[in-house]
C-alpha cells in the first residue's frame, strides 16, 4: 500500500492506494502551518487501519518553500572567495522594473555581517592562483560560529568545475562543528554564474535545519504508526527517500506544482495522450507546464521571493490569475483581473467572509456556473447577492450589466492564463494546437475551455478528483535523479566520438549515487540529452539523444538537428557556424510501485438539473450534472456543467463532453478532428 | 482616437506585450557578446506604420525611449508602398534620431499577406563598431573616430545579408566580427519572432482589431500619463546638475532644466545648458528626449503604464541646437549617458519640492564603461569585452539608497566573473565589492558605490574607460549629504600607482591591475526628523 500526503497552504490532502494502485480512501484536513506534521498525522490517523500492513508514504510539503517566502529560515553564514564578499548584496546590478525610481532590491537571506571572505582563488582553467589559507579559513568559520549561525553556505569562484577548496572547508566544518549545517555550491548546483549559484546554495543552507527537524519529527510520528519508508517529491518531479532530501532540501522547493504535473502526465498517458499542457488553477495563481511525449520540460532557472534558485525542476510558469484574483479598473479605465487576490481570507465576496471585491469566482457565480448549495460539495454556502453586488460595482464603472462584466472578468482571466501557456509552448517552439489541455485545481476545469479557445486547442481533459491531483501526483511519481556534466568541445568528428565516453563516465557517477540511495541502478531506465550552442553563444539548447543511434551516425546529423532546433526556437539558424557540445545530461528513473488508477466511483444516481447561466450577456438554459453519476461513455453537448466536491467543469456551447473509460472528462471542440 | 472596446484592447494589448517579451527572451538567448547576453544591453519593440512604438519589453530605458526617434528617418526617407518582406533597415546615426554609434537599430517590416501592419524593432549595444580604438575610443573628439555610422538605410535581406554586401562590409570593419554579426543575427531572431507572432495574432483577431489595439494602447497610455501628471502641483520648477570635462581640461558643463507643469502637460526647456564640447560627452537629441521621459516616468509612480508613443504626447521638450544636449555633427557622443543622467538628475532636483515623497536623491547615476581588449599577436585576432558598472543610488524619503545599481536610464546587469574568465584569457577580475564609505549621509543615507578590479594576465591589454562624477560626488537632496566621487586607479606590477582621469585609455602589462571605483548616492533630508 502507498499513501500520498500533500501539505498545501490551506489543506493537507491524502490519498491511500492498495497494492494494485486502486484508491482505498481520500481525505482532506486543514493544514497546521505552525507544525505541519500535525495535519499529516491527523490525516493519516483518519484513514490508516492499524491492523493492516503499514503503507509506504510519499510526501510533498511546502515547509522549505514557506521558510523562504516568510523568511523564517535559520541564521545562516556565508563563506566566499575574499575580494568578492558582497556578491549576495551586489546581485546582478539590474532592476526588475526599469522606471521605478524608488526601486528596492531583494534583501539577501544572509546579511553582510554574516559573510566572510576566505583567502583562496582558483582560475577558470583550474590553476590555483591563491592556495587556500587554511588558518584564515578556520578563523572565518569560527567567527561565524561565534555569531551564532546554525548553517553555513560556501560558494567559491569557479568551484562548479574545481570544488577542491570548498571540499576542504566542508571537512574542516564537519570535523570541528558537526552540529553546523553545511551547503557547498559545488554539490548544490555545479553551474557557472556565481551570483545565481551562491543564491541557490544560501537558500539550501537557510532551510536545511528546518527541513531536517520537520522530517525527523514526521518520520518519528510515521514510524510510530508502523510506516518505515518515507519518500519525498523533488522539484524535478522525481521521488527521493526522505533521509536524502535532508541533505539537499533546496531541491524540493517546487515539489507541489511538480506533483500536480506528474499526476497529470500519468492520467493523460493512461488515456493514450502524451502531449499535454497542464493548467493548475488555484486560489491566487495558475501553474502551467508543457509535456511532450510524456516528459515535462525541465529547467534550472527559477526564482523564489525574487532570489535565484537554480536546481533541476519541472519548467512551470506561474501567473497571477486564480479563483480569488480581484477584478479592478485601472486609472486608464481598463478592466484588469489580478494579480492581487482576495486569498482565503476574506476570500471572494460570495464566500460571505466579508470580502467586497469582485473576484473571478464571484464572476462565475454571477455567470451562473457556480451554484449555491453545490460549491465544494455544498460545504460552503455561497452568498450570490454579495457576488452580484461586488461585480455590479465594477460593471457600473464600465457602464455594463453585471452579467456582461462577469463574462469579461472571466475572459480576461482566460487570456492571462493563455499568455502563460504561450510562454511554455509557442515561445519554446511548440505549437499548442497539437496538445491536450489538462485542467485541474479547484478553478481550472471551469476556465479550461475558455483558455483552450484562446489558443485554438481542440481538446481538454479533466481528471478525476481535480482538486486532489497534487496528492495523487505524489503517488504517480517515480524515483528520478538528473545528472549533468559540463565539458565544452567542438562538434567535429572528434568531439562527436567523445560523446559516448562522456556519458559512460557520467553514468558511472550516476550509478554510484543511485546505489547509495538503495536503488539498484541497473533496474533504472535511462535517458540522455546534450546541450549545444553555436560557438560564442552563452546559452544552449537541449537536444534529446539516442545513444544507439549516435553510434552509427556522424557529427553532421547532430549538427543538422541543432540547426533545426535553433531555427524552430529563434526563427534563425546559421549552418555555416561551428557548433559546440556543452553539457551532457543523464536521467535515471524507476517506478516505486504499481501504476495508480484514479477513477470516479460512478455509483451516484443524482439526476441532472436545469439551471440558468449567462451566455453573451443573456440568460441561457444549461444542464448541470453530478460527476459521480456520469458513467463512462456519457456524452453531452455544451452548454453544460459538471459538478463534484472539489471542482466545477464548464463545457461551453460549441464544445462537446465525453466521459472516457477511465472516467476522465474529455471536452472536445465540435467539428474538430 | 480609436474606439476599440476596453476589454478587447486589454486582451489584444496583453498579447502585443507578450510578443515584445518573447522577442527579448529570444534575442538574449541567441546572442553572442557578453554585453548583450550577460549585461542585457539591448531593447526591442513593435511599431505601427507611423513608426510609433506600441509595445516594448522592459529593458534599457535609454533605448526603449529612443526607438521611435530612431525610426523617424526611415519614415521620412523611404516609400513604404514599395517595401517587401525582404527589406530591412539599419540605423545608428546620432544626428538623425540615433543614440551613440554602438547602439545599432534593426527595423524590419511586418506584413500580413501583402498588407503592412507595422515594424519590428530591436537595438543592441554592439561590443565593437570599428573606430579609433577597440571597444571604445576615449580620446575621440569627433564621431568619425568612434566607429561606423549607418544613417537609416534600406537593404535586402536575401541579397545583402548572410554573405552579402552589408554583412561583409560590417564584418570587415569591426574587430570582433563573429560577436557583432552574431548579435545582429540575434536581432534578426527577435524581429522574426515579432513577425511570426503578429501574423498569428492577426489570424486570431483580424487585422482591424490589431490595428485598433495598436492605436488604442497609445491613447490608453497617454491617459494614464496625463492622470499622473495631474497629481504634480502646477508650477515652474528649475533644476541643475553638471557633467565633468576635466579629462579634457575643460570646466564642468551645466545641464539646466526648466520644468513647467500645467494640469496634464509637462514641458521641459534646457535653455542655459552648456554648449557642445570637443569630447565624447555630447548627448544626441534622441538620448536627451529619452532621459526626459525616463525622469518624468519615474516621478509619476505608476509602474503599470505600458510604455509606448502615447506616453510622450503630454511632454514637450526644447533643446538648444549646438548645446551638449543636442549637438551638431561631428560631435563625439560615446559617453552620452553621462549628460543624459544629468538631465534625469536636473529634472528630479527641479521636482523635489513639488513631489518630495515620490523621488529619491540623485545618486552616482553614471555609466562607468570599461573596454578590455587584446590583440593576440600570434593569430591577429582581437578580444574585446565591454563592462558596465553601477554605483550607489540616492536615498529615498523612507529608505536608504540601493547599493551598486546601474543608473536609472540604463539597466545593464554585471557580467558574472565566471562567465568572463571562462571566455577570455587575457585578464582576470581581482575583486568586486561594495564601498560603504562612499554613501552620502542624511535622514536616509545614499547607497554604496562599488569597486571592481581587473588584472592583466598578458602584456598589452588595452583598457579604455569613461565615467563621471570623479571630481565631485553627487550632491544630496533636501539637505542630504554628498556621495563620494569615483576614480580609476592603476597599480603596476612593480608597485607604482597612477590615478587616471574619468575618461582614459591605458595599456597594461601582465600583472598590472586596473581598479574602477564608482561613487555613492546622495543622502535624503538633513538628518532632522
Amino acid at each position: 500500500m502507498r499513501v500520498g500526503v500533500e501539505v498545501g497552504g490551506t489543506f493537507t490532502d491524502l490519498i491511500l492506494l492498495d497494492d494494485s494502485g486502486g484508491v482505498i480512501a481520500t481525505t482532506k484536513v486543514l493544514s497546521t502551518p505552525a507544525n505541519p506534521a500535525l495535519a499529516v498525522v491527523s490525516a493519516l490517523d483518519k484513514v490508516i487501519d492499524p491492523a493492516s500492513p503499514p503503507p509506504m508514504m510519499i510526501h510533498g510539503s511546502t515547509v522549505a518553500t514557506n521558510a523562504v517566502l516568510e523568511r523564517k529560515g535559520v541564521r545562516t553564514g556565508f563563506l566566499t572567495t575574499s575580494g568578492f564578499t558582497d556578491i549576495l548584496e551586489l546581485q546582478r546590478q539590474d532592476r526588475e522594473r526599469i522606471y521605478e525610481l524608488q526601486y528596492r532590491k531583494p534583501e539577501p537571506l544572509v546579511p553582510g555581517h554574516l559573510t566572510r571572505g576566505v583567502h583562496e582563488r582558483i582560475a577558470a582553467g583550474g590553476e590555483i592562483l591563491t592556495p587556500l589559507d587554511t588558518s584564515q579559513a578556520i578563523e572565518a568559520i569560527e567567527s561565524l560560529v561565534d555569531e551564532g549561525v546554525n548553517a553555513i553556505a560556501v560558494c567559491f569562484l569557479h568551484s562548479y568545475a574545481h570544488p577542491e577548496h570548498e571540499q576542504w572547508i566542508a571537512e574542516a566544518i564537519e570535523e570541528r562543528y558537526p552540529g553546523i549545517y553545511l551547503s557547498l555550491s559545488s554539490s548544490v548546483v555545479a553551474e557557472f554564474r556565481e551570483y545565481e549559484r551562491a543564491s541557490t546554495t544560501v537558500i539550501d543552507a537557510y532551510v536545511k535545519p528546518i527541513v531536517r527537524a520537520y522530517l525527523e519529527d514526521l518520520e518519528t510520528q510515521a514510524g510510530a504508526r508502523g510506516i518505515s519508508s518515507v519518500m519525498m517529491m523533488q522539484s524535478n518531479g522525481g521521488l527521493l527517500p526522505a533521509r536524502y532530501v535532508r541533505e539537499q532540501p533546496g531541491r524540493t522547493l517546487f515539489s507541489g506544482p511538480a506533483a500536480g504535473v506528474t499526476g497529470a502526465i500519468q492520467i493523460a498517458s493512461e488515456a493514450g495522450i502524451d502531449d499535454i499542457i497542464t493548467m493548475d488553477m488555484g486560489g491566487t495563481s495558475t501553474d502551467v507546464c508543457l509535456v511532450t511525449g510524456g516528459r515535462p520540460q525541465l529547467t534550472t532557472n527559477a526564482t523564489i521571493a525574487r532570489l535565484p534558485m537554480h536546481v533541476p525542476m519541472i519548467d512551470i510558469e506561474t501567473v497571477g490569475a486564480g479563483g480569488g484574483s480581484i477584478a479592478w479598473l485601472d486609472p486608464g479605465g481598463m478592466l484588469q483581473v489580478g494579480p492581487r487576490s482576495a486569498g482565503a481570507d476574506p476570500g471572494p465576496a460570495c464566500y460571505g467572509f466579508g470580502g467586497t471585491s469582485a473576484t473571478t469566482t464571484d464572476a462565475n457565480v454571477v455567470r451562473g456556473l457556480i451554484r449555491p448549495g453545490h460549491f465544494l460539495g455544498g460545504e460552503l454556502d455561497l452568498d450570490v447577492g454579495a457576488a452580484r453586488q461586488a461585480v455590479a460595482q465594477v460593471a457600473d464603472q464600465l457602464g455594463q450589466t453585471a452579467e456582461r462584466t462577469a463574462e469579461n472578468i472571466a475572459r480576461i482571466a482566460d487570456v492571462t492564463m493563455a499568455n502563460a501557456l504561450r510562454l511554455v509552448s509557442t515561445e519554446r517552439g511548440h505549437d499548442p494546437r497539437r496538445y491536450t489541455l489538462v485542467a485541474y485545481g479547484g478553478a481550472g476545469p471551469l476556465h479550461a475551455a475558455g483558455v483552450a479557445d484562446q489558443l485554438n486547442i481542440d481538446r481538454v481533459l479533466v481528471p478525476p478528483y481535480p482538486g486532489l491531483l497534487s496528492a495523487f501526483g505524489l503517488l504517480a511519481g517515480r524515483f528520478q535523479r538528473d545528472f549533468a556534466r559540463t565539458r565544452v568541445s567542438a562538434l567535429d568528428e572528434e568531439g562527436y566520438r567523445g560523446i559516448e565516453e562522456t556519458f559512460d563516465s557520467l553514468r558511472a557517477t550516476a550509478h554510484e549515487e543511485t546505489a547509495a540511495f538503495g536503488i539498484p541502478p541497473d533496474s533504472c531506465s535511462e535517458s540522455v540529452a546534450v546541450d549545444m550552442r553555436y560557438r560564442g553563444q552563452g546559452f544552449e539548447l537541449t537536444l534529446d539523444l539516442d545513444l544507439d543511434e549516435i553510434r552509427n551516425q556522424t557529427a553532421d546529423l547532430l549538427a543538422q538537428r541543432f540547426h533545426d532546433l535553433h531555427r524552430r526556437r529563434y526563427g534563425h539558424a546559421t549552418p555555416h557556424e561551428p557548433v559546440e557540445l556543452v553539457t551532457y545530461r543523464l536521467t535515471l528513473s524507476q517506478e516505486v510501485g504499481a501504476q495508480v488508477r484514479l477513477r470516479v466511483q460512478t455509483t451516484d444516481t443524482t439526476e441532472a438539473a436545469e439551471s440558468e447561466i449567462v451566455i453573451d450577456g443573456r440568460p441561457a438554459a444549461c444542464r448541470f450534472h453530478w460527476r459521480a453519476s456520469l458513467e463512462p461513455g456519457f456524452t453531452g453537448d455544451g452548454p453544460l456543467v459538471v459538478e463534484e466536491p472539489t471542482a466545477t467543469t464548464y463545457v461551453p456551447p460549441d464544445w462537446h463532453l465525453v466521459v472516457d473509460s477511465n472516467t476522465n472528462l474529455l471536452i472536445e471542440r465540435k467539428g474538430a478532428t | 482616437m480609436s474606439d476599440i472596446d476596453p476589454i478587447t484592447l486589454n486582451i489584444v494589448g496583453k498579447s502585443l506585450q507578450a510578443i515584445a517579451r518573447e522577442m527579448a527572451a529570444n534575442m538574449r538567448r541567441a546572442s553572442y557578446s557578453s554585453v548583450v547576453r550577460e549585461a542585457r544591453d539591448f531593447s526591442v519593440g513593435i511599431l505601427d506604420t507611423e513608426g510609433s512604438v506600441v509595445a516594448q519589453a522592459e529593458m534599457i530605458p535609454m533605448q526603449t525611449g529612443g526607438i521611435s526617434e530612431a525610426f523617424k528617418p526611415v519614415r521620412e526617407r523611404f516609400d513604404f508602398e514599395s517595401l517587401t518582406e525582404d527589406d530591412a533597415f539599419l540605423m545608428n546615426d546620432p544626428f538623425t534620431g540615433g543614440q551613440h554609434l554602438q547602439d545599432i537599430f534593426l527595423f524590419t517590416p511586418v506584413f500580413i499577406e501583402r498588407e503592412l501592419l507595422g515594424f519590428a524593432a530591436s537595438v543592441a549595444h554592439h561590443v565593437e563598431v570599428g573606430g579609433g580604438m577597440p571597444g571604445l575610443n576615449a580620446t575621440a573628439t569627433e564621431f568619425y573616430q568612434e566607429g561606423l555610422r549607418f544613417p537609416a538605410s534600406r537593404f535586402s535581406r536575401s541579397r545583402d545579408w548572410d554573405g552579402g554586401f552589408v554583412e561583409t562590409f560590417i564584418r570587415a570593419n569591426v574587430r570582433v566580427p563573429e560577436k557583432v554579426i552574431g548579435d545582429l543575427n540575434a536581432q534578426f531572431s527577435a524581429n522574426n519572432t515579432a513577425d511570426r507572432r503578429l501574423n498569428e495574432l492577426v489570424d486570431r483577431y483580424g487585422i482591424d482589431t490589431v490595428r485598433d489595439t495598436m492605436s488604442g494602447l497609445q491613447d490608453y497610455a497617454e491617459r494614464r500619463i496625463r492622470d499622473g501628471i495631474r497629481k504634480i502641483p502646477n508650477g515652474i520648477y528649475s533644476g541643475e546638475d553638471f557633467v565633468e570635462a576635466s579629462a579634457w581640461g575643460l570646466d564642468p558643463v551645466p545641464i539646466r532644466a526648466r520644468v513647467e507643469v500645467q494640469d496634464d502637460r509637462i514641458s521641459v526647456d534646457f535653455a542655459g545648458t552648456g554648449s557642445q564640447v570637443p569630447a565624447n560627452i555630447n548627448c544626441p537629441y534622441a538620448s536627451t528626449i529619452s532621459a526626459v521621459q525616463g525622469a518624468i516616468r519615474g516621478v509619476l509612480h505608476d509602474e503599470d503604464i505600458p510604455f509606448n508613443e502615447g506616453c510622450n504626447r503630454p511632454i514637450t521638450v526644447r533643446i538648444p541646437y549646438g548645446s551638449i544636449l543636442n549637438p551638431r555633427p561631428p560631435a563625439a557622443v560615446r559617453a552620452r549617458m553621462s549628460p543624459a543622467c544629468r538631465v534625469h538628475n536636473a529634472i528630479i532636483r527641479a521636482l523635489s519640492d513639488a513631489v518630495p515623497d515620490r523621488i529619491i536623491s540623485p545618486g552616482f547615476d553614471t555609466t562607468t564603461a570599461i573596454s578590455l581588449s587584446h590583440l593576440n599577436p600570434e593569430t591577429g585576432e582581437y578580444g574585446v569585452v565591454i563592462e558596465i558598472l553601477g554605483g550607489g543610488w540616492g536615498a529615498g524619503p523612507e529608505f536608504n539608497g540601493m547599493h551598486g545599481l546601474d543608473n536609472p536610464l540604463s539597466n545593464c546587469a554585471n557580467a558574472p566573473v565566471e562567465a568572463l574568465e571562462s571566455e577570455y584569457g587575457y585578464f582576470r577580475v581581482d575583486s568586486y565589492e561594495l564601498e560603504p564609505a562612499t554613501a552620502g549621509s542624511g535622514t536616509h543615507d545614499g547607497g554604496y558605490g562599488v569597486y571592481r578590479s581587473y588584472a592583466a594576465t598578458r602584456d598589452d591589454v588595452v583598457i579604455s574607460a569613461y565615467s563621471d562624477r570623479f571630481d565631485r560626488g553627487v550632491a544630496g537632496i533636501l539637505g542630504g549629504g554628498s556621495g563620494a566621487p569615483g576614480s580609476f586607479i592603476v597599480e603596476r606590477a612593480d608597485g607604482t600607482v597612477e590615478h587616471l582621469p574619468s575618461t582614459t585609455s591605458i595599456t597594461l602589462k601582465k600583472g598590472d591591475v586596473f581598479a574602477a571605483h564608482t561613487g555613492g548616492g546622495g543622502g535624503y533630508g538633513n538628518g532632522e526628523v
